[in-house]
């Protein structure tokens, strides 16, 4: 499909900024893409500005685990800490995990996609027997096996969710990588002495950006959402320091006492992981409309 | 075809022994020494020497290569050795098996759930495209995939045991000991969610494959009854779809079962994993996942190769 599709922007696309013009007015028909795209906007711009109402660490002891009130909307953790201001905080370190863990799986993917699907052979043998065993084991468990080598901490869980989701990126470059080497215009590039990472970073990987821009999206969900998991685990972000998933596993021995507290961080990764999956959903329509879900 | 399975045979035996190595280094080269997490943080002189001992005992100053050696050749004898931090002389295997069985009710449950639920959900959605009830039932198999498993187990506590006290909050049954059914519930449907999640989906899609195919058509065209082509007709081939998912869940579920059973406190190889990570008790690490991992290697390969069988319109090359 997408190298089909890939062919046809080619041939068809009168230049590359038009083409992107061309994405945007699908992606903006899609409803449900564009609410996700405005909702994950607003949590990422809240989290990255960090403007809370209360200092995250700031106990108001007055108020201890006070229900969501007009003084706290969401309510008070058992040392009277805001859970709004920490859902804030703890924002920006889970997208900061989730935003690092997929730039440095997405180019280390890349990068080893087209040398594979590029050079074959050997080399691809290599590339594709390391990233089996990469897949030997369902993402959350690897994670779980590199942060119990590596020492649970934030950057470690960053790194270990990493090199889980690189497989994807690498297959998706390769085989676009496989069909678009041996196209005329890889042949001329050849022939008028273009060296072989020019020809990989300049005319392969521009023509199969789509799909990778789809599984950006997709998979910073899934990122958030096994980030999520090892904080949760004690595995991950460290205490004091919030997350998301540490927010839920501070929250859980107090659940017959403050539904509050654990309601709305798991609430929030809800709804960061919906509003991804309908980007993911909507660019991968807007990139291909003959791909649009009957 | 036997080429096929000949060589997805030797790709999962390569990927099995491969992934024993990394197990097996990234553990071995941890940072904490297992003999400190042992004897506790000692300085003095004496305790030194109980250290060195120890990891003597332990076959820790041997080298690596060597080491590897040894671990290899008793896990194939399925000798994992003796646990390090969970009980003086406790025997990894039988503590594994142990816990295994007791993740093995909740895992069923979940799969059991997930058909029960999926596979109508599924039918219905994919034979009416683009209808609200379509559009509903996405929006709950959206819900299945989004939501954080930990999440959905602590609103299903906060709501059927707390408020309402229909279930026990956590525990894998009364406090004597026994499995209880009662206890299984939250959990099982915790874990079902999730997989009904992404099997509805599938099965949405792989319905509306068949339903748009010329055999159907040909159903509708010769007067059979619509429900008739749908159970008799288009079931058949949709289900295929099912036998792959359940493979892919299958990744789904163990990860899912490590989280399930730290929410509800229930005593299986997931609760066990986390807490040998944290206690680097590497013995329990390695048997937990070498055995997820064999049992995740096998069935996809299970799944690749009935695959095949199952649908002869699929040629290998």
């Amino acid at each position: 499909m997408t190298d089909q599709n890939t062919a046809a922007t080619l041939q068809n696309a009168p230049s590359r900024k038009g083409f992107w013009i061309g994405v945007w007015l699908n992606y903006k028909r899609n409803r449900a893409a564009m609410v996700g795209g405005i909702g994950f906007l607003i949590i990422a711009v809240v989290s990255i500005l960090g403007i809370t109402p209360y200092d995250p660490e700031y106990g108001d002891f007055d108020n201890l685990m006070s229900k969501p009130t007009f003084k706290h909307i969401m309510g008070t953790d058992n040392i009277g800490r805001d859970i709004f201001s920490r859902i804030i905080v703890g924002g920006r370190v889970s997208l900061r995990v989730g935003v690092m863990a997929i730039a440095i799986s997405a180019t280390a993917g890349v990068i080893a996609g087209l040398v594979a699907g590029y050079y074959g052979g050997w080399i691809d043998s290599i590339i594709m027997r390391v990233l089996e065993v990469v897949l030997a084991l369902p993402g959350l468990l690897l994670a779980l096996l590199l942060v119990a080598y590596l020492g649970p901490s934030l950057t470690n869980a960053m790194l270990a969710i990493s090199i889980t989701l690189i497989p994807p990126y690498a297959r998706v470059v390769r085989a676009n990588t496989l069909s678009l080497r041996e196209m005329e215009y890889v042949t001329a590039a050849k022939a008028i002495g273009a060296r072989d990472r020019r020809i990989m970073f300049r005319a392969i990987l521009p023509n199969t950006l789509s799909p990778i821009i789809v599984q950006v999206s997709l998979l910073l969900s899934v990122a958030i959402l096994v980030e999520a998991a090892l904080s949760f685990l004690g595995l991950g972000v460290q205490p004091p320091t919030p997350a998301w998933g540490s927010m839920m596993a501070e929250s859980q021995q107090f659940i017959d006492l403050a539904w509050w507290m654990s309601t709305f961080p798991g609430m929030t990764i809800f709804v960061t992981v919906i509003a991804l999956n309908f980007i993911g959903d909507g660019l991968r329509e807007a990139f291909d409309p003959r791909q649009r879900r009957r | 075809m036997q080429a096929y399975i000949a060589r997805r045979l030797l790709q999962s035996a390569y990927v099995l022994v491969a992934l024993s190595i990394v197990v097996f280094a990234l553990i071995r080269f941890a940072p904490g020494n297992p003999s400190v997490i042992r004897l506790g943080f000692i300085e003095a002189g004496s305790a030194h020497d109980a250290r060195a001992a120890d990891e003597k005992a332990l076959g820790l100053d041997k080298p690596i290569p060597v080491q590897y050696y040894k671990w290899v050749t008793h896990v194939i004898r399925g000798d994992f050795g003796v646990t390090q931090t969970l009980g003086i002389g406790v025997d990894v295997r039988s503590l594994v098996l142990e816990k295994a069985k007791r993740s093995a009710p909740l895992a069923l449950a979940a799969i059991l759930i997930a058909v029960v639920f999926a596979i109508p959900l599924g039918i219905i959605a994919g034979t009416r495209p683009n209808t609200s009830v379509d559009h509903a039932l996405t929006a709950f198999s959206l819900f299945g995939i989004a939501a954080p498993s930990f999440w959905v187990g602590m609103m299903l506590i906060l709501f059927f045991a707390v408020q309402l006290g229909w279930f026990p909050t956590s525990g894998y049954g009364p406090v004597d000991g026994g499995f209880s059914l009662h206890n299984l519930v939250l959990p099982s449907i915790t874990l079902g969610i999730q997989l009904v999640g992404g099997l509805t989906r599938f099965m949405r899609s792989g319905m509306l494959d068949v339903m748009s195919s010329d055999y159907i058509r040909t159903a509708h065209a010769k007067g059979l009854h619509y429900r008739t082509v749908v159970t008799r007709h288009a079931l058949k081939n949709a289900l295929l779809v099912v036998v792959t998912v359940i493979a892919l869940q299958f990744g789904g579920l163990l990860t899912g079962s490590i989280v399930t059973e730290t929410v509800f406190g229930w005593p299986g190889l997931g609760a066990l994993l986390v807490s040998a990570i944290k206690r680097l008790d590497y013995g329990v690490v390695q048997a937990a996942v070498l055995l997820a991992g064999s049992a995740f290697v096998a069935v996809n390969l299970i799944a690749d190769i009935s695959y095949g069988y199952l649908d002869p319109r699929i040629r290998y090359q």
